[in-house]
């Protein structure tokens, strides 16, 4: 007998009898008797209970229903990269000191999960190159829109521009935070070239603009030009604000050099396993001058009784807890052990290891959008530099009556986790017969043509032409 | 090496050049990483970040962990934290390959077991709260405030009743509840509470108007009484045309006991890192679903899971009424497996079970330190209850002090200055977790420090004295900010 509660019914009964309480049976008097659910006939039947090794078996089998990405090959990205994470992450994350405890509300018994917090901060300063961060965000998308509210708040302004090559489903997760705040969105299309520093030069922020957001890489994997989208932010008074993936600055010029305000993005390529969308960690990084405007938890370092150096949570009179309404933020759970897994990451691969796995994840991936598009089956869609993700599409005189999810459902039934279909749903602006690819330092140039080999095996298959 | 040895910064090492051996060889076709992202777009430098060999790293982590204080090494009693047990097996499912390698966007076909697992969940937490549908995109609890806040006003925009503006919130509420309703755009209109620590419904009353768009409720509240009148509660409100909000922080003390949707509330939303054992992180991941009644489906953020005619799930993101997403991909999902094992291992007399023993508990610690401290609120607590440290005042003693020495007992301390309405407040919530002799333990701990308070308070002020680091000196930390290294 295992179980979760070390009491039964009866030791409750003799706990209470002995402070001279009231029996078990009369511990829910204080709730109204029809609020009750009346045990066993008048009460929902959840399923189990399950023993152990029967609660093994029931999630192992949901989990056998799926084909996981990350032990197959993938070409998938689209804001969730199949890095790879060494053993040792997984092993460190599981000593209960560090995933049970609590917010580091009590400083001396959590000097732990405090220096993490510190040491993830270190971490995105010195890959953005900006002076301040935050312990994290719950992922990308909401650091996004909490940047965006942060330069309302400094600006007094409520317009922002949003590049449309932000990531979709950051930009709808921007269109449900800002409105109700009196924040006005626009979202403001790149040239056709797929610049859109170029684009906001032709129309450029004014009085009124708060901040323009932009991401680079973009959805797309194109890097976009940050110092001149920074220096037209700049010109009209707004903030700059970048949304960077945070392997790809470990090669990218960074947003502290391109002169943007803040940075924000997903730290999920450092550490985190794909996990179906989350949980991921997100970070916010920005210049010394907007620290009273940061949402979230920041830790900072000062010293104890003895003059010891100690970690603590600093200034706190932003947050939720002490100014409710006024303040910065709702938030105040952070995404603490994903952020100290991304530290592990970045502590485990070191410089060297970063530059490594973001240099081959961009090498890998100009390899292979040259390969796809020599086969003459796809066109490129941009002609501009890109980092480890890119779009081509289908060449319409190759492919009759298939969309790439067609093409998805042949390679998933062969072991292969083919591109995001850009026609469909999840792609924001539908690129017809649009596939976006990602490759990482984990695929091997056998991946690379295992997937070109499927594709002409699909082709003939139905008698077309190779 | 001690505990209490200091562990540098990860950057403060001094790594070697050195091959990185934890990934593989480049056998693609060699290129110039400037031709292929712009020479223009390169940074400049390597990050710096030293290189260091994996033990280093292992020793560095395994040093700074031995500084924390988990839930496995003894009783937590945050109030309203619920610091139950985080079961073992449970990560072990999350990390299962068919789960943690899944990568969101993957075609329906080959996700069908995640999809399966969000279907399962939703119906067992929906028969747990008494609601029609839930969501599971919410990453936390105040991030569920915030969605369900913004249901709300969609719910009130969709018939085209534009000035409920303002949202009521009793004074013990969580500062979340108040800063949640701000950025929705939403006004607060605190309300006091009863001398009996409850709603008071003439405050309620006065609230209430033609521009009232909801209240939210903790129930059992923060002071971990349950609100008698809530029927009377969710019937006003209604009848002024609000909504009622609950905030789940608390829901531990009901489960299977009593649902929320049946007293009246039309969305409530869960800490599934409370109430549902899934580990507390540090403070995060967590997960905050909320559940809604049917009225407020079609508000739902996308995605949703839905099933074809023949049974195969899938994503729904076409939802026209839909208030939008609030965050990246659909769930964090890997949390949401560690609840759901949860609820399968215990069942409904599990749940039951939960719940009575958490008040159980609760209710026996309360009665064995009513007599050294000032029990505000002498109503029978549920899963957790305040008490006051203003009888040791007189003793130049704070509720910090008492929780600061409760360390060098060897105990997390409880939550402290929370709820606002309690001077020196104390909030205690055992969970169901502690068997009779921790209780016991802490609580002789408790009395101990009372009485030290009253004979040698210098202990207390000074405490606690056997940990890595003393009482830091905060003031510094916020006046002359080091924020990173």
């Amino acid at each position: 007998m295992a179980g979760f509660v070390p009491s039964n019914r009866e030791l409750r009964a003799q706990m209470l009898s002995d402070a001279g309480l009231p029996p078990p049976e009369r511990l829910f008097d204080s709730v109204p008797q029809d609020l009750r659910l009346d045990y066993p006939d008048g009460c929902p039947q959840l399923d189990g209970p399950l023993n152990e090794p029967d609660l093994i078996n029931r999630l192992r089998a949901m989990a056998d229903r799926n084909l996981p990405a990350a032990d197959h090959i993938c070409f998938l990205g689209a804001g969730a990269y199949d890095h790879y994470q060494p053993a040792a992450i997984r092993h460190l994350l599981l000593r209960q000191e560090f995933y049970t405890s609590y917010t580091p509300y009590q400083p001396e018994v959590s000097q732990g999960t405090l220096q993490g917090i510190f040491e993830f901060q270190s971490l995105v300063c010195r890959m953005t190159d900006l002076d301040i961060a935050n312990s994290s965000m719950y992922d990308g998308a909401t650091a996004a829109a909490e940047a965006l509210l942060m330069a309302c708040r400094a600006t007094g302004r409520n317009r922002i521009i949003v590049a449309d090559t932000v990531h979709p489903h950051t930009r709808e997760v921007i269109a449900t935070y800002l409105p109700p705040n009196g924040g006005i969105v626009d979202v403001l299309p790149a040239d056709p070239d797929g610049s859109w520093a170029g684009a906001l030069a032709n129309q450029p922020p004014d009085e009124q603009t708060a901040a323009v957001l932009v991401q680079s890489p973009n959805f797309f994997g194109l890097i976009e030009d940050l110092p001149a989208i920074a220096e037209l932010a700049h010109q009209a008074g707004a903030l700059a604000i970048a949304g960077c993936d945070l392997l790809s600055l470990a090669v990218l010029k960074t947003p502290g050099q391109a002169g943007m305000d803040i940075a924000v993005g997903d730290a999920q390529s450092l550490g985190l396993p794909l996990s179906f969308g989350g949980p991921y960690a997100g970070y916010l990084a920005a210049r010394q001058s907007l620290l009273r405007r940061m949402p979230g938890r920041i830790c900072g370092e000062t010293v104890d009784r003895h003059g010891r150096r100690t970690f603590v949570l600093t200034i706190q009179a932003r947050e939720q807890h002490i100014r409710r309404e006024k303040a910065t933020s709702n938030i105040c759970t952070n995404q603490a052990l994903c952020a100290l897994a991304v530290t592990m990451q970045a502590a485990l691969l070191g410089a060297n290891g970063l530059v490594e796995a973001a240099g081959q994840s961009a090498r890998k991936a100009a390899a292979l959008r040259q390969a796809l598009c020599e086969t003459g089956w796809f066109l490129p869609v941009h002609d501009r530099p890109f980092f480890r993700e890119f779009a081509v599409r289908m060449n319409p005189e190759s492919w009759p009556e298939t969309t790439c999810t067609d093409l998805n459902r042949y390679l998933a039934a062969q072991g292969v986790i083919g591109g995001l279909d850009l026609a469909g749903p999840a792609a924001g602006s539908a690129i017809p017969g649009g596939w976006l690819l990602a490759v990482t330092e984990k695929r091997r140039q056998s991946d690379m043509d295992c997937l070109i080999d499927l594709i002409g095996a699909y082709r003939r298959d139905r008698g077309w032409k190779s | 090496m001690k505990a209490d040895a200091p562990v540098k910064l990860i950057f403060e090492y001094e790594g070697r050049e050195a091959t990185c051996r934890l990934l593989p060889a480049d056998d693609s076709a060699p290129m110039d990483l400037a031709a292929v992202l712009g020479s223009e777009n390169l940074r400049p430098a390597p990050p710096e970040i030293p290189n260091l060999a994996e033990n280093q790293v292992v020793r560095h982590y395994t040093g700074l962990s031995g500084k924390n204080y988990g839930v496995d090494n003894g009783p937590y009693p945050l109030g309203s934290c619920t610091m139950k047990y985080n079961p073992k097996v449970h990560e072990d499912l999350a990390a299962l390959p068919g789960f943690a390698g899944v990568h969101p966007l993957q075609i329906p076909e080959t996700t069908q077991g995640c999809l399966e697992l969000l279907a399962e969940l939703e119906k067992q937490l929906c028969m747990i709260c008494g609601v029609d549908r839930m969501t599971f995109q919410p990453a936390a609890g105040a991030h569920g405030e915030l969605t369900g806040l913004l249901l709300m006003r969609a719910w009130h925009l969709s018939r085209n009743d534009h000035k409920r503006r303002t949202i009521i919130i009793p004074d013990t509420a969580h500062g979340t509840n108040p800063a949640s309703a701000a950025m929705v755009g939403f006004e607060i209109r605190e309300i006091r509470s009863g001398p009996d620590g409850m709603v008071d419904l003439d405050a309620l009353e006065e609230a209430l108007d033609d521009e009232t768009a909801g209240l939210m409720l903790t129930c059992p509240n923060t002071l971990g009484l349950f609100e008698k009148d809530i029927r009377r509660i969710a019937d006003r409100v209604h009848e002024a045309g609000g909504l009622l909000y609950y905030d789940g922080a608390n829901i531990n003390a009901i489960l299977m006991q009593a649902r929320p949707g049946d007293m009246g509330f039309d969305i409530v939303h869960l800490n599934l890192h409370k109430s549902f054992s899934s580990p507390h992180g540090g403070g995060g991941p967590g997960a905050g679903p909320i559940g809604v009644a049917s009225f407020l489906e079609p508000f739902l953020p996308v995605p949703v899971v839905s099933s074809t005619a023949d049974g195969r799930l899938f994503l729904d993101e076409q939802r026209p009424l839909s208030i939008g997403r609030v965050r990246g991909f659909h769930a964090s999902f890997s949390v949401l497996i560690r609840a759901y094992a949860y609820i399968l291992a215990n069942g409904t007399g599990g749940m039951r079970e939960v719940s009575e023993s958490a008040v159980a508990n609760a209710r026996y610690l309360q009665s064995r330190l009513s007599r050294a401290f000032d029990m505000p609120y002498k109503t029978p607590c549920m899963h957790e209850f305040v008490l006051s440290a203003g009888n040791l005042k007189p003793y130049g003693v704070s509720a910090m002090d008492v929780a600061k020495r409760l360390i060098d007992y060897g105990f997390h301390p409880p939550t402290v200055y929370f709820p606002l309405t309690v001077k020196e407040a104390m909030m205690i919530e055992p969970t169901e977790s502690e068997d009779r002799e921790s209780l016991d333990a802490l609580a002789e701990a408790f009395l101990a420090i009372a009485h030290e308070a009253k004979t040698q308070p210098e202990l207390l002020h000074m405490a606690p004295h056997n940990t890595p680091v003393s009482r830091p000196d905060e003031l510094r930390a916020a006046r002359q900010p080091v924020l990173r290294g």
